[in-house]
C-alpha cells in the first residue's frame, strides 16, 4: 500500500475498524454473562504449522483450552534461526517448546525457564543413509560425508555418539548444504541428520530405501521436544499452567485416539499443506509421544540426567547444573497423580 | 383418522381397550417382576463366569511367562553358552575370537532355540558393563546400546521380564525379557535377554473364550494402552488408549464389575482386575446384548403370551361389542337413509328389549315423516308454480318498462274518476321540463294552460266516452313558459283495476311554429293581393261598361279569372286565419235544408235530384252557425260537381245518444284511394276550378266541433261523407 491512502480507504478502514472493534466488545459482554473472562496464553511453537502439533491444534478445536478458561494463541516459529527459548524468557510467549538439549543449554546460560512436560519422549532427530550404501551403524561413518551440523544442538548429539563409540568425530567429513535434499539422494553426501517427522518421512514418501540410525541406541538420551515454561510463571500462577497442561495433554491423548482427524486438523492453520503428508507425519509422531509404557508427558530423571552428561561431556555448558532445576514433575503429578 | 377420535367415535374400540387393559395389567406386572429377577440371576451367572475367564486367563498368563522364564534360565545355565558369553564379554569386538564366539553363538544356539521352541523372535547378549549388544538373532542390532532399557537394567540382576512398550527401532510393539549370564568363573559376564512374540498372549486372551460370540479378554497396560490385540479391531496393541469404566477403575485400584461401554462403545458386562506383577490390567467383558439373549428369549415368550391373549381378549370384545353395536349401526344407517330422503326405509330388529323398541320408534317416525312431506311437497309445488307465473309476469313487466321507457312519446296515465296524474314517462318529463314525482303531484290544469286544458278536457272526455280521442297542437305548460305543443292521443284503459286514460304527448311545437308562421304570411300575402284585385276587377268592370261591346270576351275572361282568384285567396285566409268558433245552439236541419235549397239553384245542379232524410229529434245544438253551413256547402256542392250533370244527392240527419250523425252521399264518380288518401290535405284537389281547400277547411271546423268527418268512397258508385257532431259542449 502507497503512504497515503485515498480518503475514501481511510474512511473504509475506519468503518471496518469500528465494526470489529464493535463486535469484540458485543462478543466481550455476551461472554462475560456465560463464563468468567479467558485468559490469554501465548504458545510458542517450535517449527511451522503442520500436525507435528496436532495435540495443541485438537486441545484448542476441540474446546479443550476454552473449558479450563484459557484463550490460546498457537504462534510458529518465525524462521529456522529465531531463537524459540529466547521469545519465551522475553515475555514474546508464556510457553515454548524445544528438545531437552536447548532446556538444559538455556538453564546453564541462566535463562529463567523449566520443562513441564515432554511430549516427545523419543528423539526424532536421527541420521539417515541411503540403504544401498549399507551405512548401518555409527561404526560405519569413519571415511563418510556428513551433512554439516549447528555446533550445540545436532553437532553435540552426533559428538556424543561417536564419543560414545568411541570413534572420532573427524573420521567423518562435515559438508555444508542447505536443507535441500538432492545431494543426498545423488550420493554426494551419505549421512543426513534429519528427522524421522521430517527429512525421513519425506525421503521414504520419494520412494527411497533408508537406514535410519537412532543416537538413542548409542548411548544418547534425550527428550525430543519438552513443553516448558517461564519460571516467574510457575511460581505465579501454578494453577494456570495445570490448566494449560492438562488442556494440552487432554488435545495430544484425543490426536492419539484419532490420528486421522487430528492431522487434519494441521489444514486448519495452514492450507496450503498436504493432507497425505500431514497424516503419514502423525503417523511418524504418535510412537515418539507413547511409547507404550508411561502417560503422556511423562518425564525421567534418568533421562534429563543421562542428556546432561552427555553436553557435560561435550563440554558445552558454561556451568553445571543440579539436574533437578531443569525440569518439574509437579504438574504432570497433578494432573495423573503420582506414578503407580 | 386420528387414534383419539377413532376412540371417541367407536364403542367397540373402547370396550376392546378396557377388557383389554383388565387382561394385560397383571400380565405385565408379572412379566416385569420375573424379568427383573431373571435378568439379576442371568447378571449373577455371566459374572461368575467372566470373573472365571479372567482367572484362567491370569494363571494362563502366569504360566506363559513363568515358563519363558524357566526356559530362559535354563538356556543361560548352559555351559557352552556361559563360555561363549564371557568370550564376547572379555574379548574386543574386532577380535578373531569375538567373531568366533558370537558365530558360534548365534548359528548352532540361538536359532534353534528361537525357531524350534517358537517362543521368541530375537535372542541377543549383552555386555552387563555397558548394555551393548554382542550377539544377535538380527545382525543389524549388534554394537547397539540398550542400556537404559529396563530388561538390561534389571536383567544384570535377576531374570526380569520388561512390559510391552513401543520399539522405535522395531517400528512395532515389543517385550523383552532377560536374565543375566555367568561366566564359567561364576562372575556374571553378560546379560541373555528375548524379545518376546506379543502376539502369544493375545492369542492366550483370545483361545478358550469359545463359549460366546462376544466375550472378550485383553490386557492394558498402566498407561492405557492396550497389550494385546482387540478381537474385534486390527493393530490395537500398543497403538491405542483405552478410558473405559472398567480400565479407570482398575487403573485407580478398583477391581470388579461392571456394566459399562467398552472401547467400542458397545455395552458390555465386564469384569476387570488390575495385575500389579504385570502392571496391567486384565479385562473380560461380554456383550451385554448376548449375556442377556436368554433373557431375550424370555420377553419374547412373554410377548407371545402377550399378544396371543390380547389377540384373545380382543377377539372376545369383539363379539360382545358388535351385539351392541350392530343393531346402532343398523339405527344409524337408518337414520341416514331417512335423513337422505329415503322416507321408505325401515328398521326391521327381531328383539323386544331397548333397542327393538327404539327400532319400532324409529319405523313410526319415517311413517309420520311421510306424510308430514306430502303436504309439505304439495305446498312447495304452488310456491313453484306461483313463483313462474310471478317470474314470467316479472319478465313481460320488464320488456314492456324497456318499451315504454325507450318511447319517443311522452305517456301519462289519469284517472278516469279523479283526474289524477298516477303514471309518466321520461319522454313526458323531458317535453314538460319537470321532474317525474314532480309532474305526479300536478293535475291537467298544471301542465296545460287554459287554451290547451279545454281541448284537454275535451279530449279526455270523449276518450272515456268513445274509448280513443286525439288532438293536435295541444298547448302545454312548460317549465321555462316556453310555447309546447303536442298531439296528443288517448286511450281507455284499465290501470291498476280503476278507469283511466293513457294520453300519448308527441311533441309538435316546431311544427306549430312553422305552422303558425307559414300562415301568417300566406295570409298577409293574400290580403295584400286581394284588395289590389278587387280594384283591378272594379276598374275592368268600369272600362268593359264604357267600351260599348268592344273586346267583351276580354274583359269577361279577366273578370272570370279575377273573381276565380279573389274566391281563392278569400278560401286561403279563411284556412289560415285562427279560427274563434262562435259556438250557440241553433237548428241544425234548418242549416242543411238552408244550404240544399241555395244549391238546388246553382247551374251545375240542373240535372241533379236532392233527397233529404232529416231526423226531427235533433234540434238544437251547439255549433258555429256559419262556419257549419259552409262545411256543409262545400259537402253538397262537392257532391253535385262529382255527377257531371245528372244523378241523386242525399242528405240524411239522424240523432244518437251523444253525437248527431249527417250523411252526404252521392252516387257520382267517386274517388279513387290514392285520392281519398289525400282528401283532407290544403290544395289537394281533383277539380279543375277548385281550390283544395274546401275540405281541408271543412276538417278543421269539424275538428273545432270536437266533432269528426269522414268520407267513404268506391269509384263509379258514389261517395259517403260522414260527419258527426257532439251534442253537447
Amino acid at each position: 500500500m502507497k503512504q497515503h491512502a485515498s480518503p475514501r480507504a481511510n474512511s473504509r478502514t475506519l468503518a471496518i475498524t469500528i465494526i470489529t472493534a464493535s463486535a469484540f466488545v458485543l462478543a466481550g459482554c455476551v461472554g462475560r454473562k456465560d463464563q468468567p473472562e479467558l485468559e490469554e496464553v501465548r504458545v510458542q511453537l517450535g517449527w511451522y504449522h503442520q500436525a507435528q502439533w496436532a495435540g495443541f491444534y485438537a486441545a484448542e478445536i476441540n474446546g479443550y483450552y476454552k473449558a479450563k478458561g484459557l484463550a490460546v494463541k498457537l504462534v510458529p516459529r518465525p524462521k529456522p534461526s529465531t531463537n524459540v527459548i529466547s521469545l519465551v524468557s522475553s515475555g514474546s510467549a508464556d510457553f515454548g517448546t524445544t528438545n531437552g538439549v536447548g532446556i538444559i543449554q538455556a538453564r546453564a546460560d541462566e535463562v529463567a525457564i523449566t520443562a513441564i512436560s515432554a511430549i516427545y519422549r523419543r528423539d526424532p532427530a536421527v541420521f539417515m543413509t541411503l540403504a544401498e550404501k549399507d551405512i548401518r551403524q555409527p561404526k560405519d561413518f569413519p571415511g563418510r560425508t556428513l551433512r554439516a551440523m549447528n555446533l550445540v544442538g545436532n553437532g553435540a548429539v552426533f559428538r556424543a555418539m561417536m564419543g560414545h563409540l568411541e570413534l572420532d568425530p573427524n573420521s567423518v567429513t562435515e559438508v555444508d548444504a542447505g536443507y535441500d535434499l538432492t545431494p543426498f539422494f545423488e550420493g554426494r553426501i551419505d549421512i543426513w541428520p534429519g528427522f524421522l517427522t521430517d527429512e525421513v518421512l519425506t525421503a521414504r514418501e520419494l520412494g527411497y530405501e533408508l537406514n535410519i540410525i537412532l543416537p538413542e541406541y548409542y548411548g544418547v538420551h534425550l527428550y525430543g521436544m519438552v513443553l516448558f515454561a517461564r519460571d516467574d510463571l510457575i511460581q505465579n500462577k501454578p494453577d494456570l499452567v495445570v490448566r494449560f497442561l492438562a488442556a494440552t495433554l487432554e488435545g495430544w491423548r484425543w490426536a492419539i485416539e484419532n490420528p486421522d482427524e487430528a492431522a487434519g486438523m494441521a489444514l486448519v492453520y495452514n492450507p496450503s499443506l498436504d493432507e497425505m503428508h500431514e497424516l503419514r507425519l502423525m503417523e511418524a509422531t504418535l510412537p515418539l509421544i507413547h511409547t507404550g509404557e508411561d502417560q503422556i508427558g511423562w518425564m525421567r530423571r534418568d533421562v534429563w540426567f543421562q542428556t546432561y552428561e552427555l553436553l557435560r561431556g561435550q563440554n558445552v555448558l558454561r556451568k553445571e547444573l543440579d539436574i533437578e532445576e531443569v525440569y518439574t514433575t509437579k504438574f504432570i503429578e497433578m494432573i495423573y497423580g503420582a506414578p503407580l | 383418522m386420528s387414534f383419539a377420535r377413532l376412540y371417541r367415535e367407536s364403542l367397540t374400540l373402547k370396550y376392546m381397550l378396557m377388557l383389554l387393559a383388565i387382561s394385560l395389567v397383571p400380565l405385565i406386572g408379572i412379566t416385569v417382576l420375573d424379568l427383573g429377577r431373571s435378568r439379576k440371576a442371568l447378571r449373577e451367572i455371566t459374572v461368575m463366569h467372566l470373573q472365571g475367564v479372567s482367572l484362567s486367563k491370569e494363571a494362563q498368563l502366569d504360566n506363559w511367562i513363568e515358563e519363558k522364564k524357566r526356559s530362559l534360565r535354563e538356556f543361560a545355565a548352559r555351559q557352552t553358552l556361559e563360555y561363549l558369553a564371557q568370550l564376547l564379554a572379555t574379548e574386543p569386538s574386532i577380535s578373531a575370537q569375538f567373531k568366533l564366539a558370537r558365530d558360534e553363538l548365534v548359528e548352532p544356539h540361538f536359532y534353534p532355540m528361537m525357531d524350534t521352541e517358537g517362543w521368541a523372535l530375537e535372542l541377543f547378549i549383552l555386555s552387563s558393563d555397558t548394555g551393548e549388544i554382542l550377539a544377535s538373532t538380527d545382525g543389524d542390532h549388534e554394537g547397539m546400546y540398550v542400556d537404559w532399557q529396563p530388561y538390561f537394567v534389571e536383567g544384570r540382576r535377576e531374570t526380569y521380564v520388561q512390559n510391552p512398550y513401543y520399539s522405535l527401532l522395531l517400528e512395532q510393539p515389543a517385550m523383552t525379557m532377560a536374565t543375566p549370564v555367568n561366566g564359567l568363573d561364576g562372575d556374571r559376564c553378560a546379560v541373555l535377554a528375548a524379545r518376546l512374540n506379543l502376539n502369544e498372549i493375545s492369542a492366550i486372551m483370545r483361545q478358550g473364550g469359545g463359549l460366546s460370540e462376544s466375550e472378550e479378554s485383553y490386557l492394558v497396560n498402566k498407561s492405557n494402552f492396550f497389550v494385546t490385540e482387540s478381537r474385534f479391531e486390527p493393530d490395537y496393541s500398543l497403538r491405542r488408549a483405552i478410558y473405559t469404566e472398567g480400565v479407570q477403575s482398575a487403573l485407580h485400584g478398583k477391581d470388579g464389575v461392571g456394566l459399562y461401554e467398552d472401547y467400542r462403545g458397545v455395552s458390555v458386562i465386564g469384569v476387570y482386575r488390575w495385575l500389579p506383577r504385570w502392571e496391567m490390567v486384565i479385562l473380560t467383558e461380554v456383550d451385554q446384548v448376548e449375556a442377556f439373549a436368554s433373557m431375550q428369549e424370555l420377553r419374547r415368550a412373554l410377548a407371545m403370551i402377550g399378544l396371543a391373549t390380547g389377540l384373545l381378549v380382543m377377539l372376545v370384545a369383539l363379539l360382545m361389542s358388535r351385539a351392541i353395536t350392530k343393531p346402532i349401526r343398523r339405527l344409524k344407517e337408518g337414520t341416514h337413509q331417512v335423513g337422505s330422503g329415503n322416507l321408505r326405509y325401515r328398521i326391521h330388529l327381531k328383539r323386544s328389549d331397548e333397542i327393538g323398541g327404539l327400532a319400532s320408534a324409529f319405523n313410526r317416525m319415517a311413517e309420520n315423516l311421510i306424510e308430514v312431506m306430502a303436504s309439505r311437497d304439495e305446498l312447495m309445488r304452488e310456491i313453484s308454480e306461483r313463483e313462474r307465473a310471478e317470474s314470467a309476469v316479472r319478465e313481460s313487466k320488464e320488456e314492456l318498462q324497456t318499451i315504454y321507457d325507450g318511447m319517443v312519446d311522452g305517456v301519462l296515465v289519469i284517472r278516469a274518476d279523479t283526474r289524477q296524474i298516477v303514471r309518466v314517462n321520461a319522454s313526458l318529463c323531458n317535453l314538460l321540463q319537470l321532474e317525474e314525482e314532480e309532474l305526479l303531484r300536478k293535475s291537467l290544469a298544471d301542465i296545460h294552460p287554459a287554451e290547451g286544458l279545454k281541448l284537454v278536457e275535451r279530449m279526455i272526455s270523449a276518450c272515456e266516452k268513445q274509448g280513443q280521442a286525439s288532438r293536435e297542437n295541444v298547448r302545454c305548460s312548460s317549465r321555462r313558459d316556453e310555447q309546447v305543443y303536442a298531439d296528443i292521443g288517448s286511450s281507455l284503459i284499465v290501470y291498476q283495476s280503476h278507469r283511466a286514460m293513457v294520453c300519448f304527448y308527441r311533441d309538435s311545437t316546431e311544427r306549430k311554429l312553422y305552422e303558425d308562421g307559414l300562415k301568417t304570411m300566406a295570409a298577409s300575402m293574400a290580403h295584400e293581393i286581394r284588395n289590389p284585385l278587387n280594384s283591378i276587377a272594379t276598374g275592368i268592370d268600369l272600362i268593359s261598361r264604357s267600351g260599348n261591346g268592344k273586346n267583351e270576351r276580354a274583359f269577361t275572361g279577366i273578370r272570370e279569372e279575377s273573381r276565380r282568384i279573389y274566391r281563392l285567396l278569400s278560401d286561403f285566409l279563411r284556412f289560415s286565419s285562427p279560427y274563434v268558433p262562435s259556438i250557440k245552439l241553433w237548428d241544425l236541419n234548418h242549416v242543411l235544408m238552408e244550404v240544399v235549397s241555395l244549391l238546388k239553384s246553382d247551374k251545375q245542379a240542373s240535372g241533379v235530384s236532392f233527397n233529404t232524410e232529416l231526423d226531427e229529434k235533433i234540434g238544437h245544438i251547439p255549433f258555429d252557425r256559419d262556419k257549419l253551413r259552409q262545411v256543409f256547402w262545400n259537402l253538397v256542392l262537392n257532391a253535385i260537381y262529382s255527377l257531371s250533370g245528372s244523378g241523386a244527392v242525399t242528405i240524411t240527419s239522424f240523432r244518437g245518444a251523444d253525437y248527431v250523425t249527417i250523411v252526404v252521399s252521392d252516387d257520382g264518380c267517386g274517388i279513387a284511394d290514392s285520392d281519398l288518401r289525400r282528401i283532407f290535405e290544403p290544395f289537394f284537389t281533383t277539380k279543375p276550378k277548385g281550390t283544395g281547400l274546401g275540405l281541408a277547411i271543412a276538417n278543421k271546423i269539424i275538428k273545432h266541433h270536437e266533432g269528426t268527418i269522414d268520407i267513404e268512397s268506391t269509384v263509379g258508385n258514389g261517395t259517403r261523407c260522414v260527419v258527426r257532431l257532439p251534442t253537447r259542449m
